[in-house]
């Protein structure tokens, strides 16, 4: 997702709302969209990481997107969604305190993340685009997760045992 | 992956199961070698080994089985009882086959020992059968054998062709065998001219017809002309040659019949003479020297006795599915489980209270867990091929070691998640050669001396025991020295000297690393891997290892095995208001401490002293970092687990049930939880986290041992 190239392709992202900003997911990571639901605790995670859900009959983990984002966390009400992402190849769980649409956006209008002004890391921004009065920043769901610790973690725990 | 390697995935797969297959065989035969039908089961077997092995291009693998083939074949088709050497033969040529194998696919240059002197063996008995008995076939078997050697190298069209023709003599001298009266014999040479594609005949077309009426029918493709796949014309026949041999009830004409609208160039019929028993060898000798004088140029492509075996025993019905696909329609029907549970357990659902809505959810439920049964059913092989295996390793250890045993199976009708048998057999191979190599008396006087048979006898087992599958193997050999593998064992500082152990305890001491077996049982060298090998490849399968032994009686290690490896049986405990699951086998006993016998000694944490044996108390609040208040251990209940480091009590507010759970990772991102190893979704849909006992360890790491 260069957005310096000059092509007018439209691509869709799926929107959704911390707090007063808009955020931005590339649609074809998203698997589905579920209304909040019982989280287990699971001891010894980070923070961010609220536990896991028994999404028909798997068992998938859920981040407080707001946790992460370093903002403040807050009760869910009616329109707290999960939204579930394929991260290579393993679905985890974002919660996002309102979905709002799947937008197409032109990808000549996305441009490059400020490096300013923003609650939370540009690492996670790939790009930022202009969709009416709104600006849309589009996150790099490998690169949250690649700057995470999770992925260290991942790594301590292969090289000592293999998944049984 | 391409077509190619998808191809040789397929081959690659096959063949190794005809080489088990042979290795079980073999073994049979060995033991029975006056079974035609299995000497028939085994040829066949290297028959399509041959034929796809060359097709690969693992022409190594390919000439030996050719050799071994005709080896096969000469006592088939003679039915002359083979000698005791020889057998002996044939399982070291069984053996080679199987390295061979793995050399040509790992593309290993160098060719084990055993290559050539095994097939140097064979090509010397060939020679020997092959002259002694018939002398006017003389001539062409040294000819057979001279092609032979060099068919893989570079095979001129000479050669290849008496190959060929030997094939069909083969074929010939197989129909005449099996021939009954009303049935004639035919060889039937097609040449069809490079246009008779535009003509509308192909070699298949006839094949047909004449298989309509044929009761066994076998064809040889002369492959040679053949052009390169850049030359290749769909349109024109490039198969020069096709002999086909067939038995059938047609008379002459009738077999005409089929081909009269071809010029006569392109096809000839030859009736070949029954066999008259009594002048059998006669026959046969003058067939093929009939034979011998047309010069043909086939090559073998059918798979020949699959014709003749089919009717014998009718094989089960079964088809082949990716175990992913199955683990895939597992996982569907646990959900299914639990949305049916949730339907079963509504208030809303209930509160209808209409009898034709009960009564279809309760059919509903039936049919669910029949599904689920059912479906579990799926991953359950019977134990036995891993059993069969288990006799090639007493025979081979027997041999080695010199000692005569007698193997005794039981219960290989037991069935076992397919994973698991996959991992089994190496477990089960060190187990079974160490009970001989170091639990049998090293001499059948020792074992005399001590009022035994001199014959050893080796004992393995499978069956059921509460929820569980155990697999025991038992010699009735010397039996462990308890007191021996305890100073070795303090000596070596895994036990200290004061320190009180059970029986069982001391046989499980063997099973440490770096415990070598061969220094405190006998004077045997060890293999390399130890005992602990085992034990961890068992525990990987959530498995465990008992091991008893009376001195002088014998020794039984068994092997417990879950029944399958997606389902355990847990223990589900509530403390901090989370739910966990620790899991059945692994628990001794769970109870209500009395005050008494629980200390508290300061900065180390708590112990309960439990009939003389001092037992850490593990808080899970306290490993978890959970915010819960502190209940007195008199208060709570104590669970007493077996682990790797001893035994532990592991704190729980309530016993909440005992429950068969499916276990699911946690995704890969949680599953570096080491105290955690997954999670289960119970029946009300909310997820259970299932503790890895063997990770738990009292805060402030105080060795129990």
């Amino acid at each position: 997702m260069k957005p310096n190239l000059p092509q007018s392709k439209k691509e869709r992202y799926l929107t959704f709302f911390l707090g007063d900003e808009q955020y931005g997911i590339e649609i074809e990571r998203i698997k589905e969209i579920i209304a909040m639901m019982k989280i287990t605790g699971v001891p010894k995670i980070p923070k961010f990481m609220r536990g896991v859900i028994n999404l028909r009959g798997s068992i998938i983990p859920v981040v407080d997107t707001r946790l992460r984002f370093a903002m403040e966390s807050r009760e869910a009400d009616m329109h707290t969604a999960i939204i579930i992402v394929e991260v290579e190849k393993v679905n985890i769980g974002f919660i996002v305190d309102r979905v709002e649409e799947v937008a197409s956006i032109d990808k000549a209008s996305l441009s490059e993340p400020p490096k300013f002004g923003s609650y939370i890391d540009t690492d996670f921004i790939s790009a930022v685009a202009q969709m009416g009065e709104n600006v849309v920043m589009i996150l790099d769901v490998i690169k949250l997760f690649e700057a995470d610790e999770i992925i260290d973690l991942e790594q301590i725990q292969n090289s000592n045992t293999s998944d049984a | 992956m391409t077509k190619q390697e998808e191809l040789k995935a397929i081959f690659i797969e096959e063949a190794g199961e005809i080489v088990e297959k042979l290795d079980v065989d073999i073994i049979r035969f060995e033991e029975n070698s006056n079974d035609l039908e299995l000497l028939n089961e085994i040829f066949r077997g290297v028959h399509t080994l041959k034929g796809n092995s060359n097709a690969f291009g693992f022409t190594r693998l390919g000439e030996f089985v050719h050799h071994f083939e005709d080896l096969l074949d000469y006592y088939r088709s003679t039915k002359e009882s083979i000698e005791e050497n020889n057998l002996e033969l044939f399982v070291e040529s069984v053996d080679v086959v199987r390295e061979v194998m793995r050399c040509e696919l790992d593309s290993i240059e160098i060719l084990p020992k055993s290559y050539a002197e095994c097939l140097e063996k064979i090509k010397i008995l060939l020679d020997i059968k092959k002259n002694r008995p018939k002398p006017v076939i003389e001539q062409k078997s040294e000819e057979t054998l001279k092609d032979l050697a060099f068919e893989f190298a570079l095979d001129t069209l000479d050669e290849q062709e008496d190959e060929q023709r030997d094939e069909v003599e083969k074929s010939i001298k197989f129909h005449q065998s099996i021939q009954t009266d009303g049935l004639n014999l035919y060889k039937i040479d097609l040449t069809l001219d490079s246009d008779s594609y535009k003509r509308g005949f192909d070699y298949f077309v006839f094949l047909k017809i004449l298989g309509e009426r044929t009761t066994h029918l076998e064809s040889f493709f002369d492959m040679q002309n053949i052009q390169t796949l850049d030359e290749f014309k769909s349109d024109e026949n490039s198969i020069t040659k096709v002999t086909i041999v067939i038995l059938t009830p047609f008379v002459y004409t009738e077999v005409e019949e089929v081909f009269e609208f071809l010029f006569d160039h392109e096809y000839s019929i030859a009736l070949i003479a029954p066999l008259v028993v009594e002048q059998k060898t006669q026959a046969e000798v003058k067939s093929i020297s009939s034979l011998s004088k047309t010069s043909e140029t086939v090559e073998s492509t059918a798979s020949k006795t699959s014709t003749t075996s089919s009717n014998a025993n009718m094989p089960k019905s079964t088809i082949r599915i990716d175990t992913f696909k199955v683990d895939e329609l597992f996982d569907s029907v646990g959900e299914l489980v639990i949305a049916q549970n949730f339907i079963a357990q509504s208030e809303k659902i209930r509160s209808i209270e209409d009898e034709s809505i009960n009564r279809t959810i309760e059919t509903l439920s039936k049919i669910t867990k029949k599904i689920q049964d059912r479906v579990m059913s799926l991953r359950m092989v019977a134990i036995k091929d891993t059993f069969e295996k288990m006799k090639r390793v007493v025979r081979d250890t027997s041999k080695k070691t010199g000692k005569e045993i007698h193997l005794i199976i039981q219960g290989e009708e037991t069935e076992i998640d397919k994973t698991m048998i996959d991992n089994l057999s190496d477990p089960l191979i060190h187990i079974i050669r160490n009970a001989i190599d170091h639990g049998l008396e090293s001499c059948g006087d020792e074992r005399v001396s001590a009022g035994k048979d001199a014959e050893g006898v080796i004992t393995l087992k499978a069956f059921h025991k509460s929820g569980n599958i155990v697999i025991s193997v038992s010699d009735d050999g010397r039996g462990i020295n308890k007191d021996r593998v305890l100073k070795k064992a303090i000596e070596r500082g895994v036990v200290s000297e004061n320190e009180n152990l059970t029986d069982s305890q001391i046989f499980a001491l063997i099973m440490q690393p770096g415990f070598s077996t061969a220094e405190v049982i006998s004077d045997l060298s060890g293999r390399g891997v130890g005992l602990d090998v085992v034990k961890t490849s068992i525990e990987k399968l959530r498995g465990k290892i008992e091991i008893d032994s009376k001195e002088g009686q014998g020794t039984t290690f068994s092997i417990i095995l879950p029944l399958t490896l997606a389902i355990i049986d847990g223990m589900l405990v509530q403390t901090a208001d989370e739910t966990y699951i620790i899991p059945t086998l692994s628990v001794v006993e769970s109870f209500r401490p009395q005050r008494e016998i629980v200390h508290i000694f300061k900065g180390k944490g708590e112990f309960v002293n439990l009939r003389g044996e001092c037992i850490p108390i593990i808080r899970l609040s306290d490993v978890f970092d959970l915010n819960a208040k502190k209940i007195e251990a008199w208060d709570a209940i104590l669970v007493c687990v077996e682990t790797e480091a001893g035994r532990i009590a592991i704190l729980v507010d309530e016993l909440l049930g005992r429950q068969q759970v499916v276990i699911k990772t946690l995704g890969k991102s949680l599953s570096k939880l080491k105290e955690i190893s997954g999670g289960a979704i119970l029946g009300n849909g909310d997820i259970a986290l299932i503790l890895n006992v063997d990770e738990l360890r009292p805060l402030g790491e105080i060795s129990h041992v």
